[in-house]
């Protein structure tokens, strides 16, 4: 149940990819979501396939892996795609009683499908070349202007990267509790809604209280080793942009704007 | 000199003045110099964890003090110089490692005390290397077995370098071969950097290795002295439901039988020894 639990599995290496600074990496990450929003025409959609092929290439993940953190939502995306199918007008290929599939509307679903998973397959990228702690460094430094309006960046940072780290340790609870209460007799797969939602009371319960118990004794644990809020820290690895991340954007933004080049071309589509 | 570590007539219970409970910690009077190896046995409940968490200043006294090379934990001002001298390894090495990298696990503490990255880097390889792990830097923690995690968890302590480190039931939820590297560690880090050990357990063939052992009932100390002679008070042990380690009771069940063997012994190694002496002597007879 929790085996394709992605969130946070980072992926040791030297690529390209991974010697980014975050900070670089949160930004692209958020230009290329935009650009893939705005892919419309067969061209551009052709390009984007292409710059998700470089990217892969560049961060040197396996494609079994990118494709892996996509496979949870492919329902979705399907679903997605058949409605835009059936409810875009344009020319009628096909009519049965009030369905209608029209060449646009096959178009539309086509590349909503693309998009969609190219945009997860991108984005899964930086989560694995990105070690957690230089994600919420990232993160942190570039909210660092907040800190004026007395915003608590640091502390947030800090929340975030120990949400992340447990989450695979919770998975892990979660399943061993799961199996625990099977082992007792309990069935979760079975009988009216109500009764199956009463069901994961046992797991939930147990749960809760060991991730309170987690909770204390991490709290400890790092009092015991001076944490106290974000003044005053410093960093093993400061962030510091190379002619590398310089380089990286000026390809991104050049990517951007042939998107929008391929978009304007006139096209069958 | 004065001691490392210090308590003046220490007591506690969570909320003292609103509940009227017994105390957790009883009137505790110690104290623990530069390079021992101290450990603490005592049933469950007793107060030993209690006690590990005034050593710098997790808990305060609800009476008396506890004064960590002079400096008084109840002082805010003196919290992480304290907490840099008496480091804490808890029991669960998942609950205590914060980093998806084992090498930011181990800055964590120098980061968070505003070193220089290079600094940093210095002490997280120097700590790295101390528990035979700085191979494992780039790793993830979570791949690691409970054993190497632990040994990560006591780098991470060691990067603050400090004066003591307190193993707060450490070992209990290792296997028998992380144990044993722990352990290895442990009594390297006592040996040949004159780390101050306190070694809270359960298992009496680790508290046979320290020079000292505290014995805890009811929140207090009822026994403070060498192993070869706390391990020898049978009936206390007893008294307190602690196990008597094995080579003591091979050791006592031999000297029913009638065979003669000299006092203090406590190792496998020194029973080993006794017991080939006494055979060779009984050659001698023949």
């Amino acid at each position: 149940m929790t085996r394709d639990l992605t969130v946070g599995q980072f992926i040791p290496g030297h690529s390209l990819m991974h010697r980014l600074d975050p900070r670089t990496k949160l930004m692209l990450t958020f230009l290329f979501i935009i650009q893939v929003f705005l892919t419309k025409s067969a061209l551009s959609l052709i390009f984007l396939l292409l710059l998700l092929w470089i990217y892969i290439v560049c961060a040197q993940v396996p494609a079994r892996k990118v494709f892996r953190a996509v496979r949870p939502i492919i329902p979705v995306i399907i679903v997605t795609a058949l409605l835009n199918i059936f409810y875009v007008s344009g020319h009628v290929l096909w009519h049965y009683a009030f369905l209608r599939i029209t060449d646009q509307g096959l178009f539309t679903g086509f590349t909503l499908l693309v998009r969609l998973i190219t945009l997860i397959a991108g984005c899964s990228l930086i989560t694995y070349t990105t070690s957690l702690n230089a994600l919420a460094s990232g993160l942190e430094q570039l909210l660092a202007p907040l800190k004026r309006l007395h915003f608590p960046v640091s502390e947030l940072s800090m929340t975030l990267s120990i949400t992340l780290r447990f989450l695979p340790t919770l998975a892990e609870e979660l399943d061993r509790i799961i199996e625990a209460q099977k082992a007792r007799g309990a069935q979760f797969a079975t009988g009216t809604i109500l009764n199956r939602i009463r069901a994961f009371f046992p797991v939930i319960l147990p749960l809760f209280m060991s991730a309170f118990r987690r909770a204390f004794e991490l709290t400890n644990a790092i009092e015991c080793r001076c944490y106290h809020g974000g003044e005053g820290r410093t960093k093993l690895h400061p962030l510091k942009l190379g002619r590398r991340d310089y380089a990286a954007v000026i390809f991104f933004l050049a990517a951007f704007a042939m998107t929008l080049i391929f978009n304007s071309i006139r096209q069958p589509f | 000199m004065s001691a490392l570590i210090e308590t003046q007539n220490l007591y506690f219970q969570y909320l003292h003045h609103q509940t009227k409970q017994k105390w957790i910690l009883n009137g505790i009077d110690l104290s623990i110099h530069q390079g021992e190896f101290v450990a603490i046995l005592g049933p469950n409940g007793c107060g030993k964890s209690t006690l590990a968490k005034h050593l710098n200043g997790l808990l305060l006294p609800s009476d008396g003090s506890v004064q960590i090379q002079g400096m008084d934990t109840a002082d805010h001002q003196k919290l992480d110089a304290i907490r840099q001298t008496v480091g804490m390894v808890f029991q669960n090495p998942d609950n205590q490692l914060i980093s998806t990298l084992v090498e930011e696990d181990v800055a964590f503490a120098p980061e968070n005390l505003g070193m220089k990255p290079s600094e940093i880097q210095r002490r997280v390889d120097w700590a790295l290397d101390a528990v035979d792990m700085l191979d494992y830097k780039r790793h993830s923690p979570f791949k690691l077995s409970g054993g190497q995690k632990q040994r990560i968890a006591i780098a991470g302590i060691l990067a603050m370098r400090p004066q003591c480190i307190v193993m707060d039931e450490a070992t209990s939820m290792l296997d028998p071969k992380g144990r044993a590297d722990v352990m290895r560690i442990v009594k390297r880090l006592n040996h040949e950097l004159g780390i101050t050990i306190l070694l809270i357990t359960h298992h009496m063939d680790e508290a046979a290795e320290a020079s000292r052992v505290l014995l805890m009932n009811q929140g207090k100390v009822v026994m403070d002295d060498r192993p070869e002679h706390v391990f020898y008070q049978i009936d206390l042990l007893k008294q307190l439901k602690l196990d008597v380690p094995q080579v003591v009771a091979l050791v006592l069940r031999l000297r029913q039988q009638g065979i003669r063997l000299p006092d203090p012994i406590i190792h496998v190694e020194q029973c080993i020894d006794a017991l080939t002496a006494v055979r060779e002597e009984d050659y001698g007879t023949y």
